[in-house]
């Protein structure tokens, strides 16, 4: 590289550097310069002296440089004393992780360069500090972003629950186009239909003779009015008449309406023990309990229904007719609702239920036609007669074991 | 074959078809490229890639997107990437995991999931693994508060309050331990009856021995061991028992 004859070097006009003033050149064209062994003991280091934030690192002369480097830089350097060890240069960049007083890290670039004995190298890091210090402020961003996904999800989660568990159908509705944004579990069961079928769907085509725009133009309407604003609507399948009231809100920059459906059949519930316990019947009795229209097309039912068709949802029979679940079909059906609608009441009928697999079943039904200024809602109350039987045969030996013991004592 | 073919085949089994196992791979690639090119990123057009990639959500989150951080991590190591793109490209893929886990759907269920306390204590910056468990765990059901920057009293207050079952700690780094340590000598110290306690993470492949440093009551190498561990009923025993005395 140089010229023995000059003091320049032979491919430019730079003169020879003294070795006095090297160190300081070194330093100063680096943020830190090591010469280290191919065993990597540290000989000299020189820092910047205008970079003040690695501070002192004198203590490391002496020292393996592997005591100052964090767990996965130390096979990355032993890899380029490999290969300087093996006679062949390395051109690129070598990034390696230093730690000093066991919490302190920064990064450092080195071009790494074999000095002329052939055991010693020249390290020229540049100091990447400011680099992790913005990484730093990534991650920073990145956590705080996380925290409030974490946040969302909580509020998400309590918000899911509400629409899960409250019993008033609400729907929500897009202002723009007049499709369903979401909708909660009652609102679900009321139209029959399953969610996917339902979110995206437009919120008018549930309702018989509502066209979309004027649909929309009308729940506006009642919602920039007073709470108590309503209008009515009837349902396509089943013909129910519903009540609905809007409140119009913005979320995110979209408009959105919260529809809350009443049905006009729905005399508002007392919150008296008797409701209560009638409403704890329904939802825990074994028998079957399934309320339909006047012409036996099935509104809601309860669980124990449900066992005794076999069936999982609620979802799968609404808005079926009573008589695809009876084994005479419509000819059962339709003695029930003429008696019921002739004395308002049918005691026992004896009949059999059959599920969608066609087993069928004895049971004893009950109906009774339930008042309502608008239309007429049948009740059927089911009861298992082979549970009763197997009941019946249990009961009748434990009476006379306890005769007998009587007797005995 | 690459560890990611052996990885994907151990992990899905023979239940995707050839192609579906050489998409996930040429997946990953494309992710650990996009995600650390310095250039123009647009977050929206990689997730609108992704999704015409033909991988599912979850794939993209158990699979593609950790093997792309292990590619980013191995560039870093043989030199090809520098710092700078392999932080850049991590925080790009925990945003695309952020963004995909949100997309699945809460399912209210008044049932009582089991409770899973997800704590990253101190200054420790590798969220990825703890955003991926996160995700897992709630698609098994589980109810999952993540805690990240977690202090010793936020992870006390969490547990008293929080009724957990277990809490896991992740824990990338033998300087990230010691923060762990402190905070499981003190719910020992201080809470009777903790929940079982479980450390996790690029850890375990760093220190031995690592169960004199942490008085955990499991240590596991990823979910499915995780999981397998708590199964046994011995290990749940053992771990109140250990509790128990300690508290």
């Amino acid at each position: 590289m140089k010229n023995s004859g000059t003091k320049l070097w032979d491919f430019g006009s730079i003169p020879m550097i003294e070795p006095e003033y090297l160190g300081s050149i070194l330093a100063a064209a680096s943020d830190i310069a090591l010469v280290v062994t191919l065993k990597g003991k540290v000989l000299s280091v020189l820092v910047n002296d205008n970079d003040r934030s690695l501070g002192n690192l004198s203590h490391w002369e002496q020292r393996k440089i592997h005591d100052f480097l964090t767990t996965e830089s130390i096979p990355k350097l032993e890899a380029v004393f490999a290969q300087f060890a093996s006679g062949q240069n390395v051109l690129h960049p070598v990034e390696l992780n230093h730690r000093d007083n066991a919490i302190w890290q920064f990064p450092v670039s080195y071009s790494i360069h074999r000095l002329g004995d052939a055991d010693t190298l020249l390290m020229l890091g540049r100091d990447l500090s400011s680099t992790a210090e913005t990484q730093q402020q990534l991650v920073k961003a990145q956590l705080a972003i996380e925290r409030g996904y974490e946040e969302r999800r909580d509020f998400d989660a309590r918000y899911r629950m509400l629409l899960a568990t409250m019993q008033e159908p609400v729907v929500f509705v897009s202002a723009n186009d007049g499709r369903i944004k979401d909708i909660n579990a009652a609102a679900i069961n009321l139209f029959g239909q399953n969610t996917n079928d339902l979110e995206g769907s437009v919120f008018s085509q549930l309702f018989k003779n509502r066209r979309r725009g004027e649909f929309q133009d009308a729940l506006l309407a009642i919602s920039s009015k007073d709470q108590n604003s309503d209008m009515t609507v009837e349902d396509v399948k089943l013909g129910r008449r519903f009540k609905i009231k809007a409140s119009l809100f913005r979320a995110s920059g979209e408009r959105l309406l919260i529809c809350r459906l009443i049905s006009e059949n729905d005399t508002s519930l007392k919150d008296d023990i008797t409701t209560q316990n009638l409403l704890s019947l329904y939802n825990l009795g074994t028998d079957g309990i399934v309320f339909t229209s006047a012409n036996g097309f099935i509104e809601a039912a309860n669980e124990g229904f449900l066992d005794l068709i076999n069936t999982a949802n609620l979802g799968d029979i609404k808005g079926r007719s009573l008589s695809e679940f009876l084994a005479r079909g419509q000819i059962d059906l339709a003695v029930m609702l003429e008696n019921v609608t002739r004395s308002g009441q049918v005691r026992v009928y004896a009949t059999k239920l059959q599920n969608a697999v066609g087993s069928k079943l004895g049971v004893e039904v009950s109906v009774v036609r339930l008042p309502s200024d608008a239309r007429e809602t049948m009740a059927f109350v089911i009861r298992d007669t082979n549970r009763l039987k197997k009941a019946q045969r249990l009961r009748s030996p434990l009476r006379i074991s306890a005769n007998l013991m009587w007797q005995n004592w | 074959m690459s560890n990611l073919a052996q990885r994907v085949l151990r992990e899905l089994g023979q239940k995707a078809p050839a192609e579906a196992r050489e998409q996930i791979q040429k997946t990953a690639h494309w992710l650990a490229v996009t995600c650390s090119t310095p250039g123009s990123y647009s977050h929206e057009a990689v997730l609108k890639a992704l999704m015409q990639k033909g991988v599912s959500n979850e794939l993209l989150i158990d699979v593609c997107i950790p093997e792309a951080a292990r590619t980013l991590g191995a560039g870093w190591n043989d030199n090809t990437r520098s710092f700078g793109q392999v932080s850049l490209g991590t925080v790009r893929l925990q945003g695309l995991v952020q963004e995909l886990s949100a997309q699945w759907k809460f399912n209210p269920g008044i049932h009582d999931q089991p409770s899973v306390l997800v704590a990253i204590c101190g200054d420790e910056d590798h969220i990825l693994g703890p955003l991926v468990l996160s995700d897992q765990l709630r698609r098994l059901g589980y109810s999952v508060k993540l805690l990240l920057g977690a202090t010793e009293k936020d992870v006390h207050d969490n547990i008293e309050t929080g009724f957990f079952d277990m809490v896991m700690f992740s824990c990338s780094s033998v300087v990230s331990l010691d923060n762990v340590a402190k905070v499981v000598k003190s719910l020992r110290q201080e809470i009777s009856d903790p929940p079982i306690l479980l450390l996790g993470g690029a850890v375990l492949g760093q220190a031995p021995e690592i169960e004199k440093l942490v008085a955990v009551d499991v240590i596991a190498s990823g979910l499915k061991d995780a999981l397998e561990q708590l199964e046994s009923r011995q290990v749940v025993k053992a771990g109140k028992t250990k509790a128990k005395v300690s508290g």
